[in-house]
């Protein structure tokens, strides 16, 4: 019998020739990615064990991405405390305010995921890398784990293929079939599962598409998500670093507790409804619902491909009068792309406004919500009170649902724009 | 390795966030005292919690147990703060497993539980056996057992507490 991506992953990285679904492994990671909320409190963690330094300075990474520019003396003392730590510590690779961007655009962008790694990072969203083929898992506070002993302890999963076939209609994305797919399952539907995306329709995604569907999967409570690495993860991940990195793909005959097939032919923009995101419906039975705020930005849809099809439907357009619109691209290099491709100007002259690479928003930092408010956003949770007032209103759905939204002043049917 | 524990059962429901068990404009303020955040675990969903548990008392749960953003601490921290000594559940979000274990509090993993228990039954639970008997009806029901690197990490208190005991062991 075959194995998954995942299985050999895991089995590599734990020394094994083989694993078991439900065995648990000890497994080194190789590269550790801390955001930095939780890494002032890692710090303490460290000190509370008494080790000095980092288990390896060149596969621990530390990037600035969901407090930034610092907001008050807190925060600014807080990063002083991650600057000193990372001088001490000799770490390699650390991505401060201007530097990067959201953590799991990054990795990607700088080469640092690749092909068959055993992917960890501290913050929920890791699993975004199973699109460059590593098996990425969310640790948590579990990280220091990994930071003083170079491993830590991985359940391993089962996993579900997901057959994906035929062609998008315009205005219709990655953002949309990921969510569609979340809502089918509920919200455990594929609880403890890796979700592994396959199929000609993944086949002819960007990077940036596979990213928005990986990024999703734990709505449903997987694992994480992934998919197999082909000519285009090959050339995605050369352009970018020449370090090494291994292809490693299901076998033919692994082993899968479900295969599921979508037809994207039919597929309407999907929206998700508050108060879950499993919430989801076609966005033809929520048009209509009207909307003071809308944002484009995150580790789900803050990409290339989200900001040009934004661009594309607001060129020569206005926001509507009631709407506010903040458009964050994932990282500087998005925002620099996007500034060399006139996206900005359009942006701007929208009356929407572009704000610096962060998580921003999705988290609730700024841009934040009255009550009764309603924002329609490519955001990654719309749980009450997750982006301000308890009592706000979030709907997620691509950028180009989005987009045209934002110019109606209610959700609308991106189509028509396109 | 043997760990028996007895307690009284507090009975929740299915998909119990972990955004109910404390929630964000909390979490935003990064506590980290299990005294402070015991105030306010579960309140969303039974504002009298906090006050109603005893130390040792057990929670029992349906399915996806800690969904949503299981990676905050202040959940597990709190419903240990609260007294509560273990979770039995039909089965668990793997974000909040992880941090559950993270921080010292054992989870036992047993399908149809909820048909079984009943709240304020008197359970006692053997966490490496997977055996939990339901002292208030005499049932013995199966759970799956803790696995034995995992119960090393909860007995020693959590991950913190577990590392400085492996200083300088193999592990590192």
């Amino acid at each position: 019998m075959g194995m998954t991506i995942t299985e050999k992953i895991l089995a590599r990285s734990s020394s094994k020739k083989k694993v078991s679904v439900g065995e648990i492994v000890l497994a080194k990671p190789d590269i550790a990615v801390n955001m930095d909320t939780f890494f002032p409190f890692i710090i303490k963690a460290l000190n509370k064990i008494g080790i000095e330094g980092v288990w390896d300075p060149n596969r621990v990474i530390v990037v600035f991405d969901h407090k930034i520019p610092a907001d008050s003396v807190n925060v600014a003392e807080m990063h002083k405390t991650i600057r000193e730590f990372v001088k001490e510590t000799g770490i390699k690779y650390f991505y401060d305010v201007g530097r990067g961007g959201i953590s799991h655009q990054l990795m990607a962008e700088k080469g640092h995921a690749r092909p068959g790694m055993l992917y960890v990072a501290d913050d929920t969203h890791a699993i975004t890398l199973g699109a460059l083929g590593t098996f990425a898992v969310a640790l948590g506070f579990d990280i220091v784990s990994v930071l003083t002993t170079g491993k830590t302890w991985f359940k391993v999963p089962e996993s579900i293929k997901f057959n994906i076939v035929g062609n998008f209609d315009k205005g219709v994305m990655s953002r949309d079939l990921i969510q569609r797919i979340v809502g089918d399952l509920g919200s455990d539907g594929a609880l403890y599962k890796v979700m592994e995306f396959d199929g000609p329709t993944v086949g002819a995604m960007s990077i940036d598409g596979r990213m928005t569907m990986c990024n999703a999967v734990n709505n449903a409570g997987a694992k994480t998500g992934i998919v197999n690495p082909d000519q285009k993860t090959i050339d995605y991940v050369k352009r970018r670093t020449k370090e090494s990195f291994d292809v490693l793909k299901s076998d033919k005959d692994a082993e899968y507790t479900d295969i599921l097939d979508y037809d994207v032919t039919k597929l309407e923009p999907q929206v998700t409804l508050p108060p879950t995101p499993v919430n989801v419906k076609s966005v033809v039975d929520v048009e209509n619902v009207e909307i003071d705020q809308a944002y484009i930005g995150s580790c789900a849809s803050g990409r290339m491909e989200d900001l040009r099809v934004a661009a594309r439907i607001l060129k020569g357009k206005r926001i509507h009068p009631r709407v506010r619109m903040f458009i964050v691209p994932s990282s500087q290099e998005v925002y620099q792309r996007a500034t060399n491709e006139g996206l900005i100007e359009i942006f701007g002259q929208s009356s929407a406004l572009v704000c610096a690479p962060s998580c921003g928003p999705c988290a609730g930092y700024w841009g934040t919500l009255a009550a009764y408010e309603v924002c329609v956003a490519t955001s990654v949770l719309n749980t009450p009170g997750r982006m301000g007032s308890h009592k706000s209103q979030i709907y997620l759905a691509s950028a180009a649902t989005v987009a045209s939204s934002a110019i109606e002043g209610k959700i609308c049917d991106p189509r028509g724009f396109m | 390795m043997k760990w028996i524990m007895k307690g009284k059962v507090w009975k929740f429901g299915d998909n119990v966030e972990s955004e109910s068990i404390i929630t964000m404009d909390i979490v935003r303020l990064h506590p980290t005292d299990p005294k402070y955040l015991a105030k306010y675990c579960m309140v969303t969903i039974d504002p009298d919690f906090p006050k109603k548990v005893n130390k040792g008392d057990f929670i029992v749960a349906g399915r996806n147990f800690g969904c949503g953003h299981g990676l905050h601490w202040e959940g597990p921290l709190a419903i240990k703060g609260v007294g509560i000594s273990a979770l039995i559940v039909e089965s668990v979000a793997r974000d909040f497993f992880r941090t559950a274990i993270t921080f010292g509090l054992p989870i036992l993993l047993s399908r149809g539980i909820m048909e079984k228990v009943n709240q304020g039954d008197e359970l006692e639970i053997d966490l490496t056996k997977g055996k939990i008997t339901n002292l208030s009806s005499g049932e013995t029901i199966e759970a799956d057992s803790l696995p034995d690197y995992l119960v090393r990490i909860v007995k020693a208190g959590g991950l913190i507490d577990f590392l400085k005991e492996e200083k300088g062991s193999p592990l590192f």
